[in-house]
């Protein structure tokens, strides 16, 4: 197990070298930060020197070995548009983000489980149906819209909750509950049929011939088979969430986060802020991958480590 | 109530349950009764679809949606186990008073659970122990059923155990509670031969010790024999004849029974022609009305039309037929039977394939055929890499196979016979050139053919075809059998389209004993039996000189076997054509081998003439296989002396030095466990030992 996950640690280095190199290039092909920076009035000479401070007019390979020298102590540079560590701005930015994560996705597998169950124990019936159209919906409601729906009748109309922002604990349900109703939906339907198909496997029929209580065929048996292909998705969900829909939720609910710095600092060609967030989401998700492979061995001992 | 004994365990009265479908209701019983009394073994004996599986999923009320009990009664001990009541009860006597066996011991454990912990799971249900008295049962239990080391395999998972293993952890658990009841559904179909043996010996061996009352359910009539008191018969959900074994054996009284019993191949016994029972079991979706059997029946008459009734035999058997104690089956003819002459082309095909061979009968005579082999095979061996997992995992090279030598001679039939894992697949696809062999030479006709590629490998193909196990796999549901047959002809360029064979693919399909209307249908119309006739039909499209058939009929029932069996004898007849006829079923083989190869964990360990294998075996492994097959004759089945050895099938991973077989062999001494023997002996019987 220990050297299974050192090995995998020196692959995830290597995904999260890849992946910094790719952002590192491609950043300096797309776009010129100093255009945006200084004002159209400037100067060929003013935006040369400008360019020549930040060191964006030496050679590509010669930047990236001094990225690279920076990259061992956690330097990114100082943040184009704020003026401060981009490292700095995504430590104090990635918390608000993950506990974000862990309310929306966490609220989505404690009722994925049940609820993917009891549409599973008759497929067909209403409990079923009622599972399978609430999750068709769940999944086709772009989350945009779903915000803003949501919004509008619970913090315009009733003036219950907060619109947006940051803040008690209140403020976390609206944005939680926006970015974990597509995992919801995926995630029941999921359940849903793998337990359908593992109540119809043959050691479903021994646990019932020998006597045991459904909900000990239910629970012991099929829905612990069920586990492997659920972890792979709520794993999926999480990385999913943290490189991509909380950028939309956030913009929707000027949530602090990491997905709106993305956003911010795509918008001000901010290279180095952004060159910080990937390094870290990509960090993260090596992290999360090796997590699921080890709670897939803990679940299924028929899977080999390499 | 006169058929129910008042002092059974278990009575099935009338029974009924259907599924409803969307194509319509399927009858999956229809009216069975049946009783079983304390410490009595019953067996019920049926084809697929007979409904015998049905009966032991509604005793242990495990019938789902869509299936429902609609008629009769099951009673334990006088209670009845159906209604809201029973129901009840029912939970409690599950996998207490009355335990079952499945089929599949692969499937049948939960994957992600210890095998120790399912086992457990039934004595802290039923018995209300707590764990560690569970724990300490459990080890007791592993030790009754045969398991080594019971403190480590309770500790394992079900994948860490081979599957006679686990049939045995199948076993423990139905056992744990002390049941009065045993239900078997072929419990010993999916194991091995030397493992069945095991197995049934650990049940006979439980019943007599526990006073254990078994239900056994199978299509085996062999596993019957040597097992049961009585016999119940099953067709078409109902029962047709229950008896006492050897009655039912010895003088069936049902038509379907005799039939059965004649079809079943016997390893005793080696006349060259079955009885097979014409056309397939009845579409359960609309069951002929009446007796069931009839439209299959030889004997069948206008009354047959209206419910038989239940009847004393001659031997006391009960027997659901109108004209019980006839024999229905004569003699059955030694030569295939007159085909109706077709346009000529069945003629010029016959012609056609009889120069390039001699006559069958002449090379089965002659122990040494004064011919050259059809096929050479010199020390064949194949290596098959396999990766590790992960990203740096190196591929590893596990040895299939290895020093495999045989002939093949024209008109001949070549039984290989193996367990599974012994390497006789990778033998036949092997010797097609469908799989790389890693060393050896293969020689068709003389002509070194191990690496011929391009071009000459296509037409190196034509004269060489394979019929398939699986024949619900091996047909494409969206092709007419037409174009089926057709595609080999159109892949070797005979004919543009299937439309331009279609002629000689009648003539095909008339040569296998399929009618002409077959052409423009799809498989799904078509019975298993009837499947493998277009397999075989389409083997034969491009007139090969030999065919690999693996598996050929394993995936049939009994009745349908023999007609098979039958037909690829006729055409080899007819044909001249040369079988290499790969199979594990010992009995079939001895019907339709001249010669016979045995194969333990790719090695081959025996190769001689059918009947000097079979009388006279010389491999400890071959005489042990042997004597494992159960014989479908009571007296006959008791009476023979079998050699159980202990111990699993090497894993192909895993291989020992030396005699693959040395662990298991009661023979072997410190050179086997060193050295390979070689295949050695007179030259019509050699054998790899080094004690023989």
């Amino acid at each position: 197990m220990g050297l299974f996950i050192l090995r995998r640690l020196l692959q995830g280095l290597l995904v999260v070298i890849g992946v910094t190199i790719v952002v590192f290039v491609a950043t300096r092909l797309v776009g010129d930060p100093v255009r945006v920076m200084l004002p159209l009035s400037a100067t060929a000479e003013e935006r040369a020197e400008f360019q020549h401070q930040l060191g964006l007019d030496r050679p590509i390979p010669v930047q990236f070995v001094e990225f690279a020298q920076n990259l061992a102590t956690l330097n990114f540079g100082d943040s184009l548009w704020q003026r401060r560590p981009a490292m700095g701005i995504v430590l104090a930015k990635l918390p608000n983000t993950l506990t974000l994560i862990a309310c929306g996705l966490g609220v989505a597998i404690l009722l994925a489980l049940p609820l993917g169950a009891i549409a599973a124990l008759k497929p067909g019936g209403l409990a079923d149906r009622l599972t399978v159209f609430s999750g068709l919906f769940g999944l086709s409601v772009p989350q945009f819209w779903m915000g803003l729906l949501l919004i509008m009748v619970f913090a315009v109309i009733f003036r219950v909750l907060p619109t947006s922002g940051i803040g008690p604990p209140v403020h976390y349900i609206l944005p939680a509950i926006t970015l974990g109703l597509p995992s919801l939906a995926r995630l029941m339907m999921l359940v849903r049929s793998t337990v359908i198909d593992e109540l119809n496997q043959q050691y479903v029929r021994t646990a019932r011939a020998k006597g045991l209580h459904f909900h000990q065929v239910l629970f012991g048996h099929a829905l612990r088979n069920a586990l492997p292909a659920f972890i792979t998705l709520a794993g999926w969900e999480f990385i999913s969430g943290l490189a991509g829909y909380t950028v939309v939720v956030e913009t929707v609910f000027a949530w602090p986060g990491l997905g709106q710095a993305a956003m911010q600092a795509i918008q001000h060609n901010d290279l180095f802020l952004l060159q910080a967030i990937v390094f870290t989401v990509a960090i993260l998700i090596v992290a999360v991958n090796i997590a699921l492979d080890v709670a897939h061995k803990f679940i299924d001992p028929r899977v080999e480590l390499g | 109530m006169d058929m129910i004994n008042e002092g059974a365990l278990l009575e099935i009265d009338r029974l009924a349950v259907e599924f409803d479908t969307r194509r319509g209701v399927v009858y999956g019983l229809r009216g069975a009764t049946l009783s079983i009394g304390r410490g009595e073994t019953l067996a019920i004996v049926g084809e697929s679809g007979s409904g015998k599986s049905v009966t032991a999923q509604a005793v242990m009320g495990l019938i789902d949606v869509p299936g429902r009990i609609s008629g009769g009664d099951i009673r334990w001990k006088g209670e009845t186990l159906l209604g809201p009541h029973g129901s009840r009860a029912a939970r409690d006597i599950r996998g207490k008073e009355i335990a079952l066996v499945f089929q599949d011991p692969m499937t049948s454990l939960n994957p992600l659970m210890k095998i120790g912990v399912q086992i457990g799971e039934v004595l802290r249900r039923h018995l209300g122990m707590s764990e560690s008295e569970a724990h300490s049962r459990v080890l007791e239990l592993l030790e009754a059923v045969g398991i080594p080391a019971p403190p480590r395999r309770a500790a394992q998972y079900p994948h860490e155990l081979s599957g006679g293993m686990r049939q045995r952890v199948m076993i423990a658990m139905a056992i744990a509670c002390e049941p009065q009841l045993l239900i078997a559904d072929e419990p010993t179909t999916a194991l091995d031969v030397t493992i069945q043996a095991q197995v049934l010996e650990l049940l006979a061996g439980l019943q007599q010790t526990l006073k254990l009352s078994v239900l056994l359910i199978t299509h085996d009539l062999g596993v019957v024999a040597g097992l049961c008191h009585r016999i119940a018969v099953m067709y078409a959900g109902r029962i047709v004849e229950t008896g006492l074994a050897d009655d039912v054996f010895n003088r069936p009284a049902h038509p379907y029974t005799q039939g059965l019993i004649r079809s079943t191949p016997r390893l005793d016994d080696h006349t060259d022609r079955l009885v097979s029972i014409e056309g397939a079991p009845p579409n359960m979706l609309a069951p002929p009305t009446g007796c069931a059997f009839r439209v299959r029946c030889p004997l069948a008459e206008a009354r047959c039309e209206q419910e038989p009734p239940l009847v004393q035999s001659r031997t006391g058997a009960t027997v659901a037929c109108w004209r019980p104690d006839e024999a229905a089956w004569g003699i059955p003819a030694a030569t295939p039977q007159a085909r109706v002459k077709g346009n000529g082309y069945y003629d010029q095909m016959v012609a056609e394939y009889q120069p390039a061979s001699v006559p069958a009968e002449a090379a089965a005579a002659a122990s040494r055929p004064p011919v050259t082999p059809l096929l050479s095979v010199r020390d064949l061996g194949v290596d098959y890499e396999v990766s590790s997992p992960g990203f740096w995992g190196k591929a590893r090279k596990i040895s299939a196979l290895k020093g495999i030598s045989f002939d093949l001679y024209p008109g001949e039939t070549l039984g290989l016979v193996g367990e599974s894992g012994s390497g006789k697949t990778t033998t036949g696809r092997a010797v097609l050139r469908r799989l790389e062999a890693s060393e050896g030479r293969i020689y068709f006709k003389g002509q070194d053919i191990t690496n011929v590629h391009g071009d000459e490998l296509r037409q190196l193909r034509r004269k060489m075809q394979l019929v398939f196990q699986d024949p619900y796999a091996s047909l494409n549901p969206r092709m007419k059998i037409l174009d089926i047959v057709a595609e080999p002809l159109i892949a070797h360029g005979v004919v543009r389209n299937s439309d331009e064979a279609r002629e000689q693919i009648t003539e095909l399909l008339r040569l296998v004993g399929l009618s002409r209307d077959a052409t423009d249908r799809f498989p799904y119309a078509f019975s298993g039996g009837q499947r493998q006739r277009v397999g075989i039909a389409r083997a034969l499209a491009l007139k090969p000189e030999f065919i690999v058939a693996d598996e050929p009929v394993s995936a049939l029932d009994v009745s349908v076997r023999a007609q098979v069996v039958n037909l690829l004898q006729d055409l080899q007849k007819e044909l001249g054509i040369s079988y290499l006829f790969i199979a594990h079923d010992l009995s079939v083989v001895r019907h339709i081998s001249h010669r016979v190869a045995i194969l333990y964990s790719g090695r081959m360990v025996e190769i001689a003439d059918r009947d000097s294998l079979y009388e006279h075996p010389r491999h400890p492994y071959t005489e042990a296989l042997l004597s494992a097959v159960p014989v479908p004759h009571p007296e006959t089945q008791r009476a023979r002396k079998r050699l159980v050895y202990r111990g699993d099938i090497p894993d192909v991973s895993h291989w020992p030095a030396g005699c693959h077989f040395h662990g298991r062999c009661p023979l072997a001494d410190e050179r086997c466990s060193l050295q390979a023997p070689p295949l050695q002996g007179k030259a019509d019987h050699l054998v790899a030992c080094w004690h023989r």
